[in-house]
């Protein structure tokens, strides 16, 4: 709101300023008041030219331009040249050539361009494929692109990305964002650590409507001559590196400047012209009027965050941070983390928080403990990381925490662990532990803690979480600083959290904590049948597994009304459902797990050769319902179902007394079965009639029918089938000893 | 985006200030205990509890539905100094968080259906499983159910979380069904997020209790209105098998606040009452209301809810304004063991409370835990409730309260505030505002002050702050706390 508010003034000045100002993307979004000049004498790059000042001024360093030539085209770099501001709206890039008159301005910009188009060499490139262009959408959208540059649905303020298409070819944009630092050491075009295959995707999507690449350019061996001298006489080398040696120009020093002289006049002459607005102008103005004052380590900390733009994704203080119309690009992949699972941290505090090197990693490197934001930290190399690290640690000192030392007698990893683990704080409930999760929540690695932060700040932060991030999912675990774990260290807070860390830091030495694999749960029959209901391999959520006493088990899909494996042995183990948040399935134990196939068990065929139907997947009330069951006086299931109007009562009885454990299995109809009403005893690889009415399924399934069953091809498998005619269906299912 | 009432470019600047501690308790374990007992129900050798859900049956014994999937019968949960009797009446079910009894049957609602469960042949343990409804999908272990008691005409209800938390991928979840009398299921209301609670309000509506989340800037609790729509519009894809519900709602503005959208999407119900997060819970789940007639102290008619993540239980009083229901809640008690998915008030007129500690953050860390609250005869001094009027609040007390210090305006720290209603999860408290009570009218019985205030916000938690205020006797708040959910202001 406030940038529409500068646009509008900028509009309602027009007459007076040039339109297109340069446009300071950490200027753009918060009001910097007194600093917004220091950002500006830097952005620039006045003190290129006018040595001195003091090292906050210390100018952006221009686009190296050692291999320009092999990057942008010619004409482009001739177009640029004669009238930057024209070509590509809000560039820092002053129009050095604004005071000559209009043909040898136009001139001397050809003779530039034919010299730099010499540096380097073009290579080939092709046309943005649509697969990639889509790919690079994604990925501009997501990966942090739209922090600065405006996103495909205009902000306008954003950083403006120029005429890309007569620039750039898919390849030499790819090999810039490949490496952006190598062209822009100053860091504010960062590296979003795209793989080659990336960039060419995002290059691909920049210039998705580019028809052609730029025609090619071959300099003029004799206007590059001339243009090599032009670039020393026009002191390009100022701000922009190509190679040749040349020494710096001898213009006033800083401390001689003043306000409204040279390029501040806004008149035109032999200095380069920055089409400033008049707020920028009294700015700058503002800046060599003040007192010579150093600044303070807080408003250096500012300057350099707004130089490198980390506010666009970062708040500090208050300030800063996405704005709510660029919000909906920051994503992550884990919803439950809720904002904090998406936007990049606060980084109020933060020298007190990191540790030097971690700091120093993550702004350089672009390293991350958060692999669940979509949005990438960038790089910004060591040059810019080095002093912003220095500032930000001296500036951010940590209140002291009380830390309590835990002994070597209290055995400090073994209460850590504890802690840790699910009968403790449970902090892997949210937390991954060497990147291994017990739960659907998955914040921040266990391990990365005590290699990234201070501990000092970590014994702050878990004292009470919400103080650092008032929304956060993190709990308080010590409410009033008193531990609800009385029996670990005495149930001493500080003890407990130095535990903690003392744990933590063994790093790879740290023991697996309880509850990261989920302690088994086995459920056991005895004399009675038992029935849990949940998840089975095979089945949906709506899976009845039963287990028989005598060691015969069965899961039935109460979805699709149907059996849909039996074994023998144990019945199952449920960690998978009752432990942790329950998001896995009950685990049958035992051995000779017989599966059925998906799908209905009953289907009227109007064919008898017609296929088997398959359900329908799309969501939809479903053509069969369950009706539930009634027990046996051992508790076992009667199951009660409707199939298409057609109801049916099955019932299950294990049979141990002699030979191999069986099932046998009646299915009742209490109305008279449609014609051609078929059911499907089984579905396998191989089906071999044994007998009178017997069959192998399988490897070591046998199944004995009432009636006489049919054996059809499907597919490369093979079905067993019996057409339904009576009131009743017995069946009897064991395993065969020997396969 | 221009229209939003608000100017703030940034979503995360959030200005805490000192007086709100929300990370810690809210340091009246210990005074709440001297009015409120905590009692510990010890569980016999082989029992493991996690508590869905709670009926007592008419011979007094309670009846616990388990994320185990059993209902256990106790006996002599209710006596002075508990040591219950367990027996389990039926197992084999996934996941209990219902639990309803009638004619001689219960009706658990568990996340594959409803069943009816009877002892068809006498001996104490179920024989008959009926399904009574299962008419929604169920593809994923989050996709949970939570069903109701019977109301007055004799339905049920079931709230059906979101698939995935924040998908619905199958038949009507994120929706409300109900269950008739005859065994129709009929959708109710779209737009559920994450329910952790359904049942009656004090007047017989019927309510569900929500998670903040996308769409839902704190915890609320919202009424299920007929048709209605609860504010996450993911779920409004089964519109189409729901034809007693007629067309689909048009899409809700995001980022916006709800009581702009309510104007532009008819069927939006604003959230009754809205819970500001970890000061009042971060997970409200079962609730219950209080029928104790007086003996469980001044509270009768109220409603009480519980909190997973925090381990607490608070109160909550609602009114019907402007034909939408509004109104307030109350911290109540703190300091429980485990995290609460269900509290129920037994014949004796005793709060019991229970849940488990597994698969998400909590604060109170035990396991396999039943708690009781008592009352213990003594009267807390405590806001009892809070009525809205056309120009400010009623706010009624447990007892009579100091009359200087109630006349004083300054005596009554008010801020209102609401949450931005967006796609996002979750949400700051924003857009605040400080309206002036201009006047404090202290009845002649000094059991409640009549506020006069300027600057009541529609749509706006009233965030009532009352830090120095005493009874008659001297004595502080137990809770000076409260927030009254200004959904209408009475004509």
């Amino acid at each position: 709101m406030k940038a529409a508010l500068r646009t509008l003034c900028a509009a309602a000045l027009a007459g007076l300023v040039h339109a297109q100002a340069p446009f300071i993307a950490g200027l753009e979004r918060e009001d910097l008041g007194p600093f917004a000049g220091a950002v500006l004498v830097s952005e620039l790059g006045c003190t290129s030219c006018h040595a001195g000042g003091q090292k906050a001024f210390l100018a952006k360093p221009g686009p190296d331009l050692s291999e320009v030539g092999a990057r942008a085209n010619g004409a482009h770099l001739r177009r640029f040249l004669a009238s930057p501001s024209g070509v590509k709206p809000g560039t820092t890039m002053p129009d050095v050539l604004a005071h000559l008159p209009e043909a040898q301005r136009e001139d001397v910009a050809n003779a530039l361009a034919h010299y730099l188009a010499t540096l380097g060499q073009p290579g080939a490139s092709g046309r943005p494929q649509p697969d990639a262009v889509e790919r690079g959408r994604t990925l501009y959208h997501s990966v942090g692109c739209v922090a600065c540059h405006s996103p495909e649905k205009t902000l306008s303020d954003s950083v403006p990305l120029g005429p890309l298409a007569e620039k750039y070819t898919v390849a030499s944009l790819a090999a810039f964002l490949e490496r952006p630092l190598d062209i822009w050491p100053g860091g504010r075009m960062p590296d979003c650590q795209l793989e080659r295959a990336e960039a060419t995707d995002l290059a691909s999507y920049l210039l998705r409507d580019q028809a052609a690449p730029p025609t090619a350019f071959p300099p003029d061996p004799v206007l590059a001559v001339r243009g090599r001298a032009l670039f020393a006489e026009h002191r390009c080398h100022a701000c922009h590196r190509t190679g040749d040696q040349l020494a710096p120009p001898g213009l006033p020093a800083w401390s001689t400047l003043r306000a409204g002289e040279g390029c501040l006049s806004g008149r035109r002459g032999a200095w380069p012209q920055y089409p400033l607005t008049e707020n920028q102008r009294a700015s700058l103005g503002a800046v060599l009027s003040g007192d010579a004052a150093p600044w303070t380590a807080a408003e250096e900390a500012q300057l350099a965050l707004t130089r490198l733009n980390c506010v666009a994704c970062h708040q500090r203080n208050g300030a800063g941070g996405v704005a709510s119309d660029r919000s909906e690009y920051f994503t992550g992949r884990d919803n439950n983390l809720g904002d904090q699972g998406r936007l990049p941290p606060t980084l109020t505090g933060v020298g007190a928080k990191l540790k030097a090197r971690w700091l120093h990693e993550v702004i350089a490197n672009g390293a991350s403990a958060r692999p669940y934001l979509h949005t990438r930290m960038p790089k910004f190399g060591s040059a810019n990381a080095r002093p912003l690290v220095a500032i930000l640690k001296a500036l951010d000192t940590p209140t002291p925490a009380v830390l309590t030392r835990v002994g070597e007698s209290s055995r400090p990893h073994q209460a850590g662990r504890e802690l840790v683990g699910h009968r403790g704080f449970n902090c892997i409930a949210c937390h991954t532990f060497r990147e291994r999760s017990a739960g659907a929540i998955q914040a921040l690695d266990l391990m990365t803690m005590t290699e990234r932060l201070e501990e000092n700040w970590f014994h702050r932060y878990l004292e009470q979480p919400e103080r650092f991030s008032p929304l956060t999912i993190m709990p308080g675990f010590w409410p009033d600083g008193k531990s609800p774990l009385t029996q670990v260290l005495v149930g001493d807070s500080g003890q407990q959290r130095d535990a903690l860390w003392q744990y933590l830091a063994q790093g790879p030495d740290a023991a697996e904590p309880a509850g990261l694999a989920l302690e088994p749960l086995v459920v056991t029959v005895r004399d009675e049948a038992v029935i849990i209901r949940r998840a089975f391999p095979g089945i949906g959520k709506r899976g009845i597994g039963v287990g028989y006493p005598g060691g015969i088990n069965l899961s039935f899909d109460a979805e699709q009304m149907r059996l849909a494996s039996i074994w023998t042995g144990g019945f199952v183990e449920a960690s998978g459902i009752w432990r942790g948040q329950g998001a896995g399935q009950a685990r049958p134990l035992g051995q000779d797990a017989a599966l059925f196939p998906p799908g209905p068990a009953f289907a009227v065929l109007a064919q008898p050769e017609m296929a088997w139907p398959v359900p329908d997947p799309t969501p939809r009330p479903r053509p069969s319902s369950f009706k539930g069951y009634t027990l046996d006086d051992r508790r076992r299931p009667a199951f009660l179902y409707v199939v298409d109007g057609f109801a049916v009562e099955d019932f299950f009885i294990e049979r141990t007394a002699a030979g191999p454990r069986r099932l046998e299995r009646t299915l009742k109809f209490p109305g008279a079965p449609p014609a051609g009403l078929h059911f499907r005893v089984a579905a396998a690889d191989s089906i071999e009639p044994r007998g009178a009415n017997e069959f192998a399924v399988g490897r070591s399934l046998v199944v004995r029918l009432s009636e006489p069953g049919t054996v059809r091809g499907a597919g490369d498998a093979k079905e067993l089938l019996l057409l339904v005619t009576g009131r009743e269906l017995k069946l009897d299912y064991h395993f065969n000893a020997k396969p | 985006m221009s229209r939003l009432p608000f100017t703030c470019l940034c979503l995360l600047p959030l200005v805490v200030t000192a007086s709100e501690d929300f990370g810690d308790s809210w340091g009246t374990a210990e005074r709440e205990a001297a009015y409120y007992r905590l009692v510990h129900v010890p569980m016999p050798e082989g029992v493991y509890l996690e508590s869905g859900s709670f009926v007592s049956l008419p011979d007094g014994r309670l009846a616990v539905g388990t994320r185990r999937g059993e209902i256990l019968l106790f006996s002599g949960v209710g006596d002075e100094h508990p040591n219950p009797k367990v027996s389990t009446f039926a197992s084999g079910f996934d996941e209990v968080f219902g639990l309803a009894w009638r004619d001689g049957a219960f009706y658990a609602t568990q996340a594959t259906e409803v069943t009816r469960i009877t002892d068809t042949d006498g001996d104490g343990r179920a024989d008959r499983y009926d399904t009574v409804s299962d008419a929604w999908g169920f593809g994923h272990y989050h996709e949970f159910a939570f069903g109701s008691k019977f109301d007055t005409a004799g339905n049920l209800y079931v709230a059906l979380g979101l698939s995935e938390s924040y998908h619905s991928k199958e038949l009507f979840r994120g929706w409300a069904l109900q269950i008739t009398p005859d065994g129709k299921t009929l959708p109710l209301c779209s737009g559920l997020r994450s329910p952790l609670g359904v049942g009656p309000n004090e007047q017989g509506e019927m309510f569900y209790v929500e998670s903040q989340g996308p769409w839902n800037g704190s915890c609320s609790l919202k009424h299920l209105r007929p048709g209605g729509f609860m504010g996450h519009p993911i779920s409004f894809n089964w519109y189409p098998f729901a034809t007693n519900m007629g067309a689909t709602p048009m899409m809700p503005d995001s980022p916006s606040r709800l009581e702009t959208e309510r104007r532009r999407v008819k069927e939006l119900v604003p959230y009754a009452v809205v819970f500001p997060y970890k000061k009042m819970g971060r997970s409200i789940s079962g609730f219950e209301v209080c029928r104790a007639g007086g003996k469980f102290g001044p509270f009768d008619n109220q409603i009480f809810v519980g909190d997973y993540s925090l381990s607490v239980v608070m109160r909550v009083t609602t009114e019907r304004i402007n034909g939408v229901w509004q109104g307030a809640c109350y911290p109540f008690r703190e300091g429980l063991g485990t995290g609460i998915l269900a509290v129920h008030f037994t014949p004796e007129g005793r709060l019991i409370a229970g849940g488990t500690n597994r698969g998400w953050p909590v604060r109170g860390m035990k396991d396999n835990l039943l708690q009781r609250l008592d009352w213990t005869g003594r009267t807390p001094f405590e806001i009892l409730d809070i009525r809205a009027q056309s120009d400010g609040f009623v706010l009624r007390f447990t007892r009579p309260v100091e009359a200087a210090l109630a006349a004083r305006p300054e005596s009554y720290v008010l801020q209102t505030y609401t949450h931005i209603y967006q796609e996002g999860y979750g949400s700051p408290e924003v857009d605040h505002t400080h309206p002036t009570v201009a006047a404090a009218e202290v009845a002649a019985d000094r059991s409640s002050v009549r506020l006069r205030v300027k600057g009541l916000v529609q749509g706006h938690v009233h965030d009532f702050h009352l830090p120095d205020f005493k009874s008659q006797d001297g004595e502080l708040l137990l809770h000076d706390r409260a927030y009254y959910t200004l959904n209408g202001i009475p004509e």
